[in-house]
């Protein structure tokens, strides 16, 4: 196979870095996404640089960043900008090359293997990106280049923020050897703890294992982990990757075992995944319901519908039914809904004995306007406001 | 049994009954053709269990009895037989010999005792249409009806019979046909029939014969002089269709039946490789004096055909799946047709400029 050349790009703290550059007084300072307001409940979405250093990083609960960073600016998640920001970065990944693949708003693998002969070698590719972004966007990115997709995205983590990185077969060893298991893909906690106690550290000591033995031990995952430690990562980079599904969950600030304001969170969550399930021109067939309990206990149920959806009523009757179905009265501190077996469907047949859908899916369609053009929070429907 | 008869008399009751035979039978029984020989005339049964098949045929009986014979190898045979009488004689073990001139053929047969019954009716609710009437109704319904098993209803045709006569209503949720004709009747009833029954007697019955249909509870039976078809009924609430037929429209197009057929055949050929069902999403732009049609399949290539067409109302773009328009356009005989539209998103009506008995209705597809 001809050596490719993949460019991953991924934004230095997304959400951070748009409130910055949308507020200039916020530069320079510790930035945290999340919520407004530290005290109550919720988790990082994303932190700055400056708050990084104080040992705030994402996922960590808001308190614990809070105890460690008091003085630090805390906003809420702001998505409809930040998908704003994301969009206008993906146009211009697409004057490169037809071939990206949106892994998130913030990071995307390019395929400029073919592009090369155009636009000039990987390197200056990638530089005219970055330079755009910055011009265009106002945003920081950092690049890893290399000839597969595991090898870009672990070079555009070496050296953040404004990391430009290159992983080729000439120094693969050098730089790829001394990295920790952890930094292969697919290895998490619990393998990297069973990868240590085998005394494999670092991906050149998986390179010399045997992979009999790998593969004996971890399966499939073995072989796949041997082959990405030396650098053989066959999988394409596929363009307009199809979300397969969309989920959205939320901490109370507070446990709740009021089933009204469960309900009318339940309603909340959908209206969000079913505005972005149509936005996509997508119909979803399953729905899933996720409940965290206080004690931390978490469970899932789902439904496997015999017809697509789309609209916020029919997904939450859906979600309603299989809430009130596991829902056992404890104090709750998390709830989610997903939706999956996504279908794409720019044409969709109308039917004959559906009118009051056809006049629902058009009472959706002028709702999502008007939440594309003004933020989404303006039209909610009545089961999502909470009584005070 | 023991019986003569020729052959044409033998293979128009063999291949009539065999169209109620499936293959896919886990009786063995069911596989068979059951013959009945009663004085001077041979009755041919066969059923799947949906439909059942009755034919009767002229035959010199020299013994009354019966057998069930295999519909893979009996009917297979008889095709083949020479023009002469064949002799017909069952054995012990319902092993049967077919015997023509010098030769002979036996095959193994089953015991008659286990053939199913086929119900009989006897119901005064029985209507008489003509054969080439009923079988142009059906012609124009059943091309509406769904194939899906999943909701039973969709894939029958509601027979509506009162005294204004007989209506006959198929529907998919996509499309629907609507057929009616005065008939002459005392009969009040609302039935659905499984539109493979009614495709399958249009198929048996004679164009100058008239067919009786008559029910009882459960069951459909048509009737002409030498065949006999009974159907179950489907059960269920049909939807009110007269509640989606719309009353008026916005634009009125008339167009050449022929070259709007023609039009559509073409643009038909481009395929969507991707697209599900393989059917085609042809938009229609009606302004001025033209239908235009823009078939584009990206991967195949694009269509541009314009046909001139008197065009009332407002200029409007729809898009249809092609194979919609096609199956109804084929089952027009008259010159010109009306479509008639309200909006991109409701449906739209199709019929003869002629004929007041037929309208079909298409429902179009929304485009992002």
């Amino acid at each position: 196979m001809k050596e490719r050349s993949i460019i991953h790009v991924d934004m230095d703290a997304f959400y951070a870095a748009v409130e910055q550059r949308d507020n200039p007084e916020l530069k320079g300072k510790p930035v945290i996404i999340g919520g407004p307001d530290p005290t109550k409940r919720g988790v990082v979405a994303t932190a700055s640089y400056e708050a990084r250093q104080f040992g705030v990083h994402s996922a960590m609960p808001l308190r614990e960043a809070y105890k460690r960073c008091p003085h630090g600016v805390y906003l809420p998640v702001n998505m409809h900008k930040y998908q704003q920001a994301s969009k206008h970065i993906f146009n211009i990944f697409q004057k490169f090359t037809p071939l990206v693949e949106n892994i998130s708003l913030d990071e995307a693998f390019l395929d400029v293997t073919g592009s090369r002969s155009l636009f000039g070698s990987s390197k200056s590719i990638a530089r005219e990106i970055i330079d755009q972004i910055d011009k265009e966007v106002n945003l920081a990115a950092s690049i890893g280049i290399s000839y597969n997709k595991f090898l870009a995205k672990l070079a555009s983590d070496l050296d953040k923020p404004k990391g430009f990185v290159v992983v080729s077969a000439d120094n693969f060893y050098e730089v790829v050897h001394p990295l920790p298991v952890k930094r292969v893909w697919g290895v998490g906690k619990k393998m990297e703890q069973q990868l240590r106690a085998v005394g494999l550290k670092t991906i050149g000591d998986i390179a010399s294992a045997s992979l009999f033995s790998l593969k004996q031990q971890f399966g499939l995952a073995g072989e796949h982990i041997y082959a990405l430690s030396h650098g053989i990562d066959n999988r394409p980079v596929i363009p307009n990757r199809e979300a397969k599904s969309i989920g959205r969950e939320t901490t109370f600030s507070v446990d709740i075992s009021d089933r009204d304001v469960l309900y009318a969170t339940l309603m909340q969550l959908v209206e969000d995944v079913s505005f972005r399930l149509r936005n996509s021109n997508c119909w979803c067939q399953c729905v899933t319901v996720k409940i965290r309990y206080a004690c931390f206990n978490t469970y899932n149920r789902q439904t496997t519908l015999s017809q697509q959806i789309n609209l916020e009523t029919e997904i939450y009757s859906e979600a309603r039914e299989l809430f009130d179905s596991f829902y056992d009265g404890q104090p709750v501190r998390l709830i989610g809904v997903t939706l999956s077996h996504l279908k794409a469907e720019k044409e969709k047949q109308v039917e004959l004995f559906g009118w009051e859908n056809e006049k629902k899916q058009a009472l959706a369609e002028a709702a999502d306007r008007l939440r594309t053009k003004y933020g989404k929070p303006l039209v909610v429907r009545a089961r999502g406001i909470k009584k005070d | 049994m023991k019986i003569i008869c020729n052959k044409s008399d033998l293979v128009y009751g063999v291949q009539t009954v065999q169209r109620a035979v499936s293959t896919k039978n886990t009786m063995p029984i069911l596989d068979g053709i059951l013959i009945e020989a009663n004085d001077n005339k041979i009755v041919f049964k066969a059923t799947n269990l949906e439909i059942g098949i009755i034919c009767s045929t002229n035959a010199k009986t020299i013994e009354t009895g019966s057998i069930v014979l295999p519909s893979r190898y009996f009917g297979e045979l008889v095709k083949k037989l020479p023009d002469i009488p064949i002799h017909i004689e069952t054995n012990e073990n319902y092993s049967t010999n077919i015997t023509y001139g010098e030769s002979s053929t036996s095959i193994n047969g089953y015991n008659p005792e286990e053939f199913p019954v086929l119900p009989h009716i006897s119901s005064n609710k029985l209507i008489k249409i003509p054969g080439d009437l009923f079988k142009n109704m059906v012609k124009q319904v059943v091309i509406a009806i769904s194939r899906d098993e999943a909701r039973p209803i969709f894939t029958g045709i509601l027979t509506d019979i009162g005294s204004n006569g007989v209506k006959l209503i198929g529907t998919d949720t996509h499309r629907l046909a609507y057929r009616s004709n005065t008939i002459q009747t005392k009969l009040e009833m609302k039935e659905i029939i499984p539109g493979k029954t009614l495709a399958e007697v249009s198929k048996l019955i004679d164009n100058e014969e008239p067919v009786s249909i008559s029910f009882d509870k459960n069951q459909v039976l048509f009737q002409t002089e030498n065949i006999s078809i009974i159907s179950r009924i489907i059960n269920g609430q049909f939807p009110d269709y007269n509640q989606v037929i719309p009353s008026n429209y916005s634009t009125n197009v008339r167009i050449d039946t022929k070259a709007f057929l023609q039009a559509i055949e073409r643009a038909s050929l481009l395929v969507r490789e991707n697209s599900q069902d393989k059917a085609n999403v042809i938009k229609l732009s009606i302004s001025g004096e033209h239908l235009t049609i823009n078939s584009n399949a990206p991967d195949v290539g694009r269509l541009h055909e314009k046909i001139p067409a008197f065009i009332e109302g407002e200029d409007i773009i729809i898009s249809f799946n092609s194979r919609y328009l096609l199956d109804v356009l084929k089952v027009i005989d008259e010159e010109e047709i009306y479509l008639q539209l309200t909006g991109s998103l409701s449906p739209g009506i199709i019929k003869p400029v002629n004929q007041d008995n037929f309208l079909y209705l298409i429902l179009p597809i929304r485009t992002v």
